[in-house]
């Protein structure tokens, strides 16, 4: 976001390096930003991370996890997920191959891919949410409620992390970064934690709750 | 001026820029009403398409209503300008930042979102004091209401409300009470920068902060909440719409601070200049980071929980419905996990500010400088640890209650290292009892009543005999506005040189209103502490009919304490305008916000200034000045330390 405010930004190694150091210092404030978001957001989940296992452990009235409610359904659970974690491996490439080696076609093919993975991803949760395939409705227990909120939220985390793909892709196509990119790097950690985070939910949501018989 | 900013300013004065890149605080309030309305009683109204297609009720139309509002205003200021053109792949030219940045322009560049800091300070400081003084209304009501043992100048219901956003409006200003207003403004200053490290982050984190307010007092129109500050379950599950404002307001604020935090903290660990180490800074940066570190892990729980009440409310989910498989200890704890810290999150600031200020008119080195350091890190770390004492009367398993009961008493250890550093730099020395230092002086014994009551309150037997009293609100109201409120007033009597372009404010109406507000404060708690031990209850419009006379005595110690803030506004824009030329370092003190012109350039130093010494180094012989502002030329020999 820094990066073109040079002309008032004449920090303090600004003032006593080149223009080359500049940039160096705009791209490490870029990259700890971008640690210190996904560091809040982790906070965030963290909260919905708690009640899954409070709920669970407390089962009120039995009410976690009753009869009515089902192993949602699996494939879409693993194609969201798995939309997301090659889209991960995919950006990973595109960053070594392209960006690193300065051979943007493969960027750019890279960076449009994700964007399609992901987005196929923001579309599937959405459809999730509408149809939850899985259970009746939203009133049948603990799981259910934790269900919603962390897969809505992370919904929510998908959709903004689509648009700012959408960007970093046309800044490609538009040749961009060939004088830094940061925000390549700084995105590519953003979507790693995403990554993490969707092969987490996809664990504590589809797959732990019904580990044991009920 | 530096040449930089010289030619910027010949091309903006040429740059015409469009529409779009005018919009602003008028246009912000037209998109967010037009969001809002449209939404909420064109699409949501009974019958109308989002009724009609999805069934959706006036909670779930009134949810989508409110971000509909906050969009409209985002995109009303223009906030969303740059993100668009971002992805579009558009790159801003020289001419357009620098008009983004307000150089060269008169006053409307405050109703803009620019992003110059000291601009973005000024914004905070503005909008915190307009809330502060709605809050403090509703707090003139709240009293008045107590006057009499019955139910007499509001409705119950009403009254409950009143407290809720009295409570709530508070706790979020003095949030960023110091952080918001000072520490956009000075920090940089402090340390010696040119800049915040993200610029548009923090322009962000006021135009989010200010439709937040809004949001939360929208409240009243719908119905009010009846839960005052902690929201807790299921009582929020069945509030009626107004609770939806209370829920969206904290999400809305934690995006506003958590940006304001990262970039305060970004700032400090990358920009600092030269020479400034660690020890060297001022105790305000260090006290600013600490409170920033909080808001930054523990906003985002608030944030989580309150999304948890609104799902609840929205689509029926049951985390906090115990039918459901919910429960309403979900709440406490999470709601908790993050109050807590949210306590040391008003509070910490103060303490920096304070011990900078006692060490400017004491005219003595900090003491135990790394102690205070210290002492502030402590707190902050063991207020992770405390949370459950809020929850002995709630069922909590009683082997539990001694560990919270024996952490949050070791609380009072970091914090005695705070008073061991202000008292130690006291000691011996010579005081100037200016305006600044009348209110960090009033600090210490205000805050200490805190503190005493806090560790009173932490003894598990005392907490269930006085749990949910009016003492427990003494107590807190002693730490969050003696340990806030005074602190801000310090640092804006501090810095109002500064801040105002060189006028300096009127000293007897500043000992006024420093007289008014200690003795009104004092007079209100104290006499509530007492109502607390006479058992009298919190949130309630009726009591004991014995306990008039003494509700009495501090609603008149209340108003007296409202009434303070009369002779504060007038100084504070009277002075603005036709006060006294100050001097440009009217204190004498010694850190580099004082070494800088007034008013404050854009970039604020010519050169990144090269740190030499301590900025806390008073009354130490043959000291030098804390930093060569012109290394460049004190390379070549033209120019000595200090200039």
């Amino acid at each position: 976001m820094a990066t073109n405010d040079s002309a008032l930004s004449n920090t303090a190694q600004a003032a006593t390096a080149g223009p080359s150091r500049i940039r160096s210092l705009d791209d490490r404030l870029t990259i700890l930003g971008i640690r210190m978001i996904y560091t809040a957001l982790t906070f965030y989940f963290a909260g919905y991370f708690f009640s899954l296992i409070y709920l669970q452990m407390v089962n009120e009235n039995n009410m976690w996890l009753p009869k009515a409610v089902h192993q949602p359904a699996l494939w879409l659970g693993l194609t969201e997920m798995l939309c997301i974690i090659v889209g991960g491996i995919i950006y990973f490439w595109g960053q070594w191959a392209g960006l690193y080696r300065r051979n943007f076609s493969v960027l750019r093919l890279a960076l449009w891919i994700t964007f399609v993975l992901s987005a196929a991803s923001f579309v599937l949760h959405v459809y999730e949410l509408r149809n939850h395939p899985g259970f009746a409705n939203l009133q049948l227990g603990g799981f259910v409620s934790t269900f919603m909120g962390l897969e809505g939220s992370f919904t929510v985390v998908i959709f903004f992390a689509t648009l700012a793909l959408l960007g970093v892709a046309i800044r490609a196509s538009k040749g961009l970064f060939r004088d830094s990119g940061i925000a390549v790097d700084a995105f590519g950690e953003f979507y790693g934690w995403m990554s993490a985070f969707a092969f987490a939910n996809f664990m504590a949501l589809y797959l732990q709750p019904f580990f044991h018989s009920r | 001026m530096g040449a930089t900013t010289a030619t910027l300013e010949m091309r903006q004065a040429a740059y015409n820029p469009p529409w779009w890149q005018r919009l602003n605080l008028w246009t912000a309030l037209l998109g967010g009403l037009v969001g809002f309305v449209f939404v909420n009683w064109v699409l949501g109204r009974d019958g109308g398409p989002l009724n009609l297609v999805f069934g959706w009720e006036i909670n779930q139309t009134l949810v989508v209503s409110y971000f509909a509002g906050l969009f409209g205003f985002m995109l009303g200021l223009g906030a969303l300008n740059y993100p668009i053109m971002w992805i579009l792949g558009y790159t801003p030219s020289q001419e357009e930042q620098a008009y983004q940045y307000g150089i060269g322009q008169g006053w409307d560049k405050y109703l803009r979102m620019t992003l110059d800091h000291k601009v973005v300070g000024l914004q905070y400081l503005v909008g915190i004091i307009a809330f502060f003084c709605v809050a403090g209304f509703n707090a003139m009501m709240i009293r008045t209401e107590l006057l009499t043992p019955n139910a007499t100048f509001v409705d119950p219901g009403v009254y409950l409300t009143i407290v809720g956003e009295h409570s709530v409006m508070m706790l979020m200003i003095t949030s960023g009470m110091i952080l918001g207003p000072f520490g956009n403004y000075f920090i940089p200053l402090m340390i010696g920068a040119k800049r915040m490290a993200y610029p548009r982050l923090e322009a962000l984190s006021f135009w989010i902060f200010l439709p937040a307010m809004f949001i939360l007092l929208s409240g009243f129109i719908f119905g009010g909440f009846p839960t005052a500050w902690t929201g807790y379950a299921p009582l929020a599950d069945e509030g009626r719409a107004g609770m939806d404002a209370y829920c969206i307001a904290w999400i809305t604020v934690t995006v506003s601070v958590v940006l304001a935090s990262i970039n305060i903290l970004a700032t400090i660990v990358m920009l600092r200049a030269p020479g400034m180490t660690w020890t060297r800074m001022p105790l305000t940066v260090w006290s600013v980071s600490v409170g920033a570190i909080l808001i930054w892990l523990s906003f985002p729980i608030m944030a989580c929980v309150q999304s948890m009440t609104l799902f609840d409310r929205t689509l029926l989910t049951g985390f906090y419905v115990p039918v459901q498989g919910g429960s309403a200890y979900l709440y406490e704890n999470l709601f908790w996990t993050f109050g807590h810290p949210e306590v040391y999150i008003l509070m910490i600031p103060g303490m920096g500010v304070m011990l900078d200020i006692v060490a400017v008119f004491a005219r003595r080195t900090v003491y135990a400088y790394r102690a205070a350091v210290v002492g502030m890190f402590g707190i902050g770390l063991l207020s992770w640890f405390v949370w459950q004492h809020h929850l002995f009367v709630s069922g909590l398993t009683p082997g539990l209650r001694p560990f919270f009961m024996f952490s949050t008493e070791m609380i009072s250890f970091p914090t005695g290292f705070i008073f061991l550093s202000a008292l130690g730099t006291l000691f011996g020395s010579r005081l100037r009892f200016t305006v600044p230092f009348m209110f960090a002086l009033a600090w210490l014994p205000n805050f200490l009543l805190g503190g005493f009551s806090g560790i009173f309150l932490s003894d598990t037997p005392v907490d269930v005999q006085l749990h949910g009293s009016y003492f427990v609100q003494a107590h807190f109201h002693f730490v969050l506005m003696g340990g806030t409120l005074f602190a801000l007033f310090a640092a804006i009597y501090y810095w109002f040189p500064k801040i105002s372009g060189g006028r300096m404010f009127n000293s007897t109406l500043g000992y006024i209103h420093f007289w008014m507000m200690e003795i009104g404060f004092n007079g209100t708690f104290i006499t509530l502490a007492i109502v607390g031990m006479m058992g009298m209850p919190r949130r309630v419009t009726f009591y004991a009919s014995y306990m008039t006379e003494v509700n009495q005595i501090a609603t008149w110690f209340a108003y007296l304490l409202g009434a303070s803030m009369i002779p504060f506004l007038i100084n504070f824009i009277y002075s603005w305008q036709w006060g006294k030329k100050a001097e440009e370092n009217p204190w004498d003190a010694r850190s580099l916000e004082w070494m800088t012109p007034t008013p404050v350039p854009i970039d604020d130093f010519e050169e990144i200034p090269l740190v030499v010494a301590a900025a806390h180094q008073y009354g130490v012989a043959n000291a030098p000045p804390m930093a060569i502002l012109k290394p460049s030329e004190a390379a070549s020999g033209t120019a000595s330390a200090g200039e």
